[in-house]
């Protein structure tokens, strides 16, 4: 039986040499979510039937000769917003219970399975993604592995506690407004959300299709990297993924910072924030190397076309049933899709033009540099049921503000990986933002930072 | 920059917006979504005193 905190690709590598048997890799999985996933909330369904079978399968393969794929017997579990075939697709709704099991897996899911890995179950979260506290009136609220009163932060927040629970060493998320990588840094892991049209979305729940991302979480950069690598690539059934080759990047991990231009966001990304979130943003700015810092402009206005995009798209998704059935959301989301649903459409067409304009000014940034650190939330994670936070004599709605430095850079689809950063009571994450389709940039920042110690994941205690 | 909106307006502006949308917002709900409102004016107020203009928006259409 494989421990809690195996990684996914020592996993793998056992199970291709056949000292280690996928049935026993998933039954210490499946005990273990028996036994630890209620304290923190995280799953809403548990797919043992199937991964045994799936697990046996791989089991007569390798012991037929047959060489296993890279991910050979490693569980994984997904936000319960893409589609998993047999079961109802929920995205954290009540409303969804109606509708009729997915008749197939998610492009990422289909991805994941068909490299050997062994899908054990499906990840609660905030209702339709819309939120960054997983506080979900439906089913609970996701509670932080590293201290259950505290969030495990959202909307992937079932993605993050399964994780860093040791109950899996990787799973799959969302982000729309930081969806991802707010789960990572509040639960001290890797995310990853790549480049708009980078990885197929076919397949799962949107929440706003013109910024929804589909991305892995984990506890170490190989194994984030191995799932990217797997995920990535062109997808006919996506109208939004890019129509390039993928570019894998696990062989590069190796390569160190060499070349690499790096810079500390400063001004918006140093306000409003705890010290040590900004001292973090720091430290880590200060091991690749960073020359400065850089400027991004006006990325209060970005976050500002954020909301009103994202609110808008949503609510226009949601319309039948904000008319029908609007007392079966889920109110945090209700209030405002239904707020959203009222606002002129000018608004959202001044907002789409802005976010052009912003798209514009930020390439221009990123002449000068290959990676812009920021901390990834202004604050660590916060109590369940917290409604607001101070900072520096400021208060603050703590929901909506965990998303303050995410935002500005999903808005215009640029890669970016949250890192643990180590030496802190409580996890904390920091951003590393690179171009459009320099994933590649990111990763092998993230693994100098693990390296070197500055980066890494802690088992709670 | 036109003064903050007032809440009273806003909660009216709801009431009557929501009626032709078919959108049955209950009285109770009507001071929470006039709040999301008022955040969502006051964010297309930052936007438009944003030096950055941009012409076409930013979706796109393919035939």
């Amino acid at each position: 039986m494989s421990g809690a905190w195996q990684e996914a690709h020592e996993i793998a590598a056992s199970v291709q040499a056949g000292s280690l048997r996928a049935a026993s890799v998933l039954d210490g999985a499946l005990e273990r979510i028996e036994r630890e996933a209620g304290r923190y909330n995280c799953f809403t369904e548990v797919l043992a039937d199937q991964a045994r079978a799936d697990a046996a399968r791989l089991d007569a393969q390798v012991a037929a000769g047959r060489k296993p794929g890279p991910l050979a017997g490693v569980p994984f579990a997904v936000k319960n917003l893409f589609d998993v075939k047999g079961i109802r697709t929920l995205a954290g709704s009540k409303i969804n219970r109606d509708l009729p099991p997915a008749g197939e897996d998610a492009a990422a899911v289909r991805a994941l399975r068909a490299a050997g890995a062994l899908l054990v179950g499906a990840l609660n979260m905030d209702e339709y993604a819309y939120g960054f506290t997983s506080e979900n009136a439906h089913y609970g609220p996701v509670r932080n592995p590293y201290d259950p009163a505290r969030s495990a932060g959202g909307s992937s927040g079932g993605s993050g506690a399964a994780v860093a629970a040791g109950l899996v060493p990787i799973s799959l998320g969302s982000d729309t407004g930081g969806s991802i990588r707010v789960p990572a840094a509040f639960c001290g892991l890797y995310g990853l959300k790549p480049t708009y049209g980078r990885v197929s979305r076919s397949g799962i729940v949107l929440f706003s299709p013109s910024v929804d991302h589909v991305g892995p979480l984990a506890r170490s950069v190989r194994d984030l990297a191995l799932a990217y690598d797997l995920l990535q690539g062109p997808d006919a059934d996506d109208p939004s993924c890019a129509d390039r080759p993928a570019e894998a990047v696990s062989a590069l991990l190796g390569e160190g910072i060499r070349g690499l231009r790096t810079a500390l966001a400063g001004g918006y990304f140093r306000e409003h924030a705890e010290p040590e979130a900004v001292a973090a943003a720091r430290r880590v700015a200060q091991a690749l190397g960073a020359g400065g810092e850089e400027i991004v402009p006006d990325a209060a206005a970005a976050r500002a076309a954020a909301m009103i995009v994202t609110g808008v798209e949503g609510a226009g998704l949601h319309l039948r049933n904000l008319r029908d059935r609007p007392g079966d959301f889920d109110p945090l989301t209700r209030d405002r899709f239904l707020a959203a649903a009222l606002l002129p459409g000018s608004i959202y067409t001044r907002a789409q033009s802005f976010r052009r304009a912003y798209r514009d000014a930020v390439r221009e940034v990123f002449s000068r540099v290959d990676i812009l650190v920021a901390p990834t939330t202004p604050i660590a994670a916060p109590l369940i049921g917290q409604e607001t936070v101070s900072l520096g004599g400021n208060t603050f709605p703590s929901r909506a503000h965990i998303g303050r430095f995410t935002i500005p850079f999903s808005i215009i689809g640029l890669p970016v990986i949250s890192v643990p950063v180590r030496g802190s009571a409580l996890p904390r994450g920091v951003q590393l933002v690179g171009a459009p389709f320099k994933e590649a940039q990111l990763f092998r920042a993230a693994a100098f930072l693990e390296a070197q110690g500055i980066a890494g994941f802690t088992r709670p205690a | 920059m036109p003064p903050p909106p007032d809440a009273g307006a806003l909660e009216r502006y709801v009431e009557e917006a929501a009626k032709p949308l078919g959108l049955p917002i209950e009285p109770a709900w009507r001071p929470v979504v006039a709040e999301h409102l008022r955040r969502l004016l006051e964010a297309a107020e930052l936007i438009e005193r944003s030096a950055l203009r941009g012409a076409e928006p930013a979706t796109r259409f393919e035939p």
